[in-house]
């Protein structure tokens, strides 16, 4: 359990707005080991997303204990803040978005190093063209500028900036839910090339089953700010204990044949209002307490 | 927190097929904002006419001394509100036999000179003050609204005419009044853009990379705020060297003997029935040139609306 890389202790998230507050997060623990992949899934609205600000300590708890390498986020500041930030970096759900427009795609991929003052300016393009081609960009993209990219590629060059900087832990939010089904598939199997490479621990956040299916050794399940059930990925996808994650499975439409029906009364997330996690089986936990153990499984 | 509403659709890229070149395409040529805006620019012979002409007036104005026939108080006693035409004098002389010609050439000098100073140094506070007011609120945000209550009570004219009461006639002071007067706007407008651009994704995304305050606000946030700054400023040159046209109207503009064009058109207005040419050429100047800046203004907004960039 000490190879714990990321840890959440009770976290909870409150947004407090004009139309009151919402609890985006609530009481989630969560571990991710290192050289493993946390797949987090759940629809819009889940929370999965702010779980993973959180992890970045883009924005603060409002309750609990975040911890990277048995250091906890709180208390961390001014060097060792920066320190941090070169241990951890992000993906996010749209990558023209989250590239400077002014920057060409070199420009982008070395300004973390700029940054981190990590090499000087020749190196860091020296670098950040290395970086471009490890995801898969020809050399003369390195002078082009974001918009001039289709969907994939800009977000192959977000995956090389986030790279830059040699993460140790490498936080993806949704990062092919913006792109066509054909491009979502190779960017995943640029993350699973550069996992198996680069010995990357990754948090994967997705709506998406069967892209968390590819890639994550672990998997969490998350609705309405709760993990509803977390375990082994095999284990949770082959037997799936919580109403909720059979949902999820039978959303996934099959390329042939019939969908799976979904059940005629489906769960809601109040049904889960008061029961707790319990375990099901190795390392799988399911938020169905203790009377619906012995329930079969369909 | 759900991310598609963050989305602005005109920062989608284009689809693969779209005019854009993709990367893909081979010879790709890197376009930076500025370029893509030139191109679009080009295609605007309105806007583009107005920069020739501006460009050309800016070097007249600054080789004044070198092409101006006669000094602008250097009178001709001989030929005294001489009409257009008169040998030596292409478009005749004021009361005291000053050239006209020459005196136009040097009141653009000290009419640009108001009004890109004005506006430059309008500029630049308004662009320290809108970002940090934009980017890090509190006590910049406070002072910005605060002052803004304040010139939104204040007939900004009145702003001025106080200034120069109290700074005097030079070129300096006027260009000191008009920029005190007109600095507000364009710090809302620097704070505006500000808050827009902080919604973008590159300004978390920064955030997540490492980057302290100062580096996002300034590398990051403010080079995308160019574009409509500079719509601003080529809206706001214009109205500076209105400001001080109306300045010299009321007998506050810029101290004579040196000519500005609202100087001129002051002298000018006290002839118009017998020696109209006094006041018909500044006229015609000034309206050359405001219309030229409006249309260089257009111009430069339509360039960068269609890249996407927010106003």
């Amino acid at each position: 359990m000490s190879d714990a890389l990321v840890r959440l202790n009770g976290v909870s998230k409150v947004f407090r707005g004009r139309g009151g507050a919402v609890t985006a997060v609530d009481d989630v623990d969560l571990e991710v080991r290192r050289g493993e992949t946390v797949g987090l899934v759940g629809e819009s609205g889940s929370g999965k997303s702010t779980v993973a600000r959180l992890v970045m300590g883009l924005q603060p708890v409002s309750a609990g204990t975040v911890e990277f390498d048995g250091c906890p986020m709180t208390s961390i500041k001014g060097r060792q803040a920066a320190s941090f930030r070169r241990r951890a970096q992000m993906i996010f759900q749209n990558p023209f978005g989250s590239l400077l427009p002014h920057f060409t795609a070199a420009a982008n991929v070395a300004e973390p190093l700029r940054l981190h003052r990590v090499v000087d300016a020749a190196a860091g393009q020296v670098r950040a063209r290395e970086l471009l081609e490890l995801v898969g960009l020809p050399p003369r993209s390195a002078e082009l500028y974001p918009h001039q990219f289709s969907g994939g590629q800009q977000q192959r060059i977000a995956i090389a900036r986030a790279l830059a900087l040699e993460p140790e832990l490498l936080v993806c939010d949704e990062p092919t839910s913006a792109l066509d089904v054909s491009v979502q598939a190779q960017i995943l199997s640029l993350l699973e090339r550069l996992k198996d490479e680069l010995g990357l621990t990754m948090l994967f956040i997705s709506h998406h089953l069967g892209v968390v299916e590819k890639l994550a050794d672990t998997v969490a399940v998350m609705s309405r700010g709760r993990i509803v059930e977390q375990g082994p990925a095999e284990a949770l996808f082959e037997q799936p204990r919580h109403p909720y994650t059979r949902q999820l499975l039978a959303a996934v439409l099959p390329v042939r044949g019939e969908p799976v029906p979904l059940p005629e009364d489906p769960w809601r997330p109040e049904d889960d209002d008061g029961v707790r996690m319990i375990e099901v089986g190795p390392g799988h936990r399911a938020r169905i307490g203790a009377a619906e153990q012995p329930q079969a499984v369909r | 927190m759900t991310e598609t509403d963050r989305i602005d659709p005109a920062e989608r890229p284009g689809p693969p097929d779209s005019s854009e070149p993709a990367a893909t395409a081979g010879a790709a040529q890197a376009q930076s904002q500025f370029r893509r805006a030139w191109t679009r620019f080009r295609r605007n012979k309105l806007a583009l006419a107005s920069l020739v002409i501006l460009a050309a007036l800016i070097v007249v104005a600054m080789i004044a001394p070198l092409i101006a026939p006669y000094g602008f108080e250097e009178p001709d006693y001989e030929n005294t509100l001489a009409g257009p035409g008169t040998a030596g004098h292409l478009l005749g002389t004021d009361l005291l036999g000053r050239d006209l010609l020459s005196r136009l050439i040097y009141s653009l000098r000290t009419s640009f000179l108001v009004g890109f100073g004005a506006e430059l140094a309008a500029l630049l506070v308004a662009i320290v003050i809108g970002l940090m007011a934009g980017y890090r609120g509190g006590r910049a945000e406070q002072l910005l609204m605060a002052v803004t209550d304040v010139m939104f009570a204040f007939p900004t004219y009145l702003f001025a005419v106080l200034m120069v009461a109290v700074l005097g006639r030079s070129v300096g002071a006027v260009i000191l009044a008009i920029a005190i007067a007109s600095w507000v706007n364009m710090a809302r407008l620097t704070r505006a853009q500000t808050l827009t651009l902080m919604q973008r994704d590159f300004v978390e995304a920064a955030r997540a990379m490492g980057a302290p305050g100062v580096t996002i606000a300034v590398r990051y946030v403010l080079p995308n705020a160019v574009g409509p700054l500079l719509v601003a400023v080529s809206f706001g040159i214009p109205a500076a060297i209105t400001a001080e046209a109306g300045l010299a109207l009321l007998g506050l503009g810029v101290q004579p003997p040196t000519p500005s064009l609202g100087g001129m058109i002051q002298d000018g207005i006290s002839y118009v029935t017998s020696y109209p040419n006094m006041l018909v050429w500044p006229a015609v100047m000034l309206a050359v040139v405001l219309l030229a800046f409006t249309w260089l203004g257009d111009g430069i907004r339509d360039a960068f609306d269609t890249t996407g960039t927010r106003r």
